[in-house]
């Protein structure tokens, strides 16, 4: 009954292949736990569904990479996870103080944890930015954004044709883009944001 | 590029939609290597697509489903479960005489706001005979604390690892009744964690409170001590008195060897509190 990394990398591996299953099952295990942390922590169900996704995600980029080793059964890992995303927040709103023990060295040293607190806050930039767009972009850029073509997004919001979308969608996007500039937080994050592309 | 469009922000978008030509790819690359704007341009842009796009639609729409299963809106249950899990805890709980105490160390404890001493070290403390941590850092007098089975080498027991049921839906019960002045919650041993069965048994808490000490306890699941309603430990951790809410970060160890088993520990503001801080399960396993 101690540790079997190949018992646990069926979670892992049942999550980055999107198996219904097993998705099913780790949400059975460490949804209401995660829950029950959230809600002594004086947060909502809502903060909790929040932060289980962010979890569940950060979970999913490592199970993509191919030399990533669970070395924690994954609901200790999830739950790690969690917990740290928790505390990071909690932090930041100057509730509690954050020290990372030895002990959690398994989560400290296998996520890259600034990379993803930046990521957190390039996506709650985008997401506020997308917020103060017009309704007719904000729905424009989510379908894009959704994949959906642009055929089809010009027949949901009767635009007269595909070369008309396409232009309209490069308009959102530019007014998107100048509401992100114009973002105090983006000075403090642009040179992620350079570092990540091309 | 002298022959560089005036309007970069279309250079871009005609580069990601692919309109240029090998001749018109390569000027707009090359552009990029000295065009500080364009190279913001193409790295916001592409940035805003990959960490708005849903890449995995069909985990999603499963997610957003489970979500509402699991985070949804559910009516408020202020019901006594600690009473309710005491009960039942009755018929289920554990063990205690099993155990040997090797030594014990006081609790750490530390203001939040001050710089974080060094006090996470697991290091094997100094023998002791004395079974309640030691409070002498708080001004305050000793909350009762349970004398505990001590000096008893525990012949091995094989408990296993089946899981109690009554702490099992304790651990995954959502809603208990609101705390009131506490926020305190385990963040040493994560759920499940496995102890090697010669490494002394740490616990970390972190947060806020007001409460003068903290209660905890320690269960197993042999099956053997059921009816005892026993806890293997349990003792008081001295917090130093206060009239506001403070914040704390308490690290606390004991070597303790403990039989290979599952364990749940739980944190209460007092010994007969019906409430419940914060619980975790455990296990000792047996060295490979």
């Amino acid at each position: 009954m101690t540790f079997d990394p190949k018992q646990e990398l069926q979670y892992l591996h049942g999550l980055r292949d999107h198996d219904p299953k097993v998705v099913a099952a780790i949400y059975e295990q460490c949804a209401p736990i995660v829950l029950r942390f959230v809600l002594r922590h004086g947060g909502s169900p809502s903060d909790a569904q929040d932060l289980f996704q962010e979890g569940m995600m950060i979970l999913l980029r490592k199970a993509q990479q191919d030399d990533f080793q669970l070395t924690a059964p994954f609901a200790a890992y999830l739950l790690g996870v969690c917990k740290r995303i928790h505390l990071k927040k909690s932090s930041k709103k100057g509730l509690q103080t954050v020290t990372i023990e030895p002990e959690w060295s398994f989560i400290e040293e296998e996520i890259d944890w600034e990379a993803e607190w930046l990521r957190r806050e390039r996506y709650d930039l985008y997401r506020s930015a997308m917020q103060q767009l017009g309704d007719v972009c904000q729905q424009l850029l989510t379908l894009f954004f959704d994949k959906v073509s642009m055929r089809e997004i010009g027949k949901r919001l009767g635009l007269e044709s595909e070369q008309a979308t396409r232009t309209r969608k490069y308009r959102c996007q530019k007014r998107l883009e100048a509401v992100i500039k114009a973002d105090p937080r983006y000075s403090e994050l642009k040179h992620a944001i350079k570092s990540k592309k091309p | 590029m002298s022959n560089a469009p005036q309007d970069k922000s279309m250079w871009v978008e005609q580069y990601l939609n692919g309109e240029l030509n090998a001749a018109e790819r390569a000027a707009f690359e090359e552009a990029l290597q000295s065009d500080e704007e364009l190279a913001e341009t193409l790295a916001l842009r592409q940035d805003i697509q990959s960490l708005l796009t849903d890449e995995h639609p069909a985990l999603t729409a499963q997610m957003r489903s489970l979500n509402a299963q699991y985070f949804g809106k559910r009516p408020l249950r202020p019901s006594p479960h600690w009473r309710r899990w005491s009960i039942i805890g009755g018929v289920l709980l554990v063990v205690g005489a099993l155990i040997w105490w090797q030594s014990s160390r006081s609790p750490d404890w530390v203001p939040a706001d001050l710089p974080a001493p060094a006090i996470d070290s697991v290091a094997p403390t100094p023998p002791s005979s004395e079974d309640v941590p030691d409070t002498s850092m708080t001004p305050v007098s000793p909350a009762p604390t349970s004398p505990l089975p001590t000096e008893t080498r525990p012949a091995p027991i094989a408990a296993g690892f089946v899981p109690v049921p009554a702490m099992e839906a304790l651990l995954r019960e959502e809603l208990r009744s609101a705390p009131t002045q506490l926020s305190l919650a385990l963040t040493f041993p994560p759920y499940d964690y496995a102890y090697p069965s010669t490494t002394p048994i740490v616990f970390k808490l972190q947060g806020t409170t007001t409460l003068p000490s903290i209660y905890v306890e320690l269960y197993n699941n042999d099956p053997d001590r059921i009816d005892l309603q026993q806890p293997v430990t349990k003792f008081t951790l001295q917090l130093p008195p206060t009239d506001e809410a403070m914040q704390y970060r308490i690290d606390f160890e004991r070597a303790i060897e403990l039989p290979q088993g599952l364990y749940y520990l739980v944190i209460k503001p007092s010994e007969s509190s019906l409430d419940l801080l914060d619980l975790t399960r455990f296990r000792v396993a047996a060295q490979e």
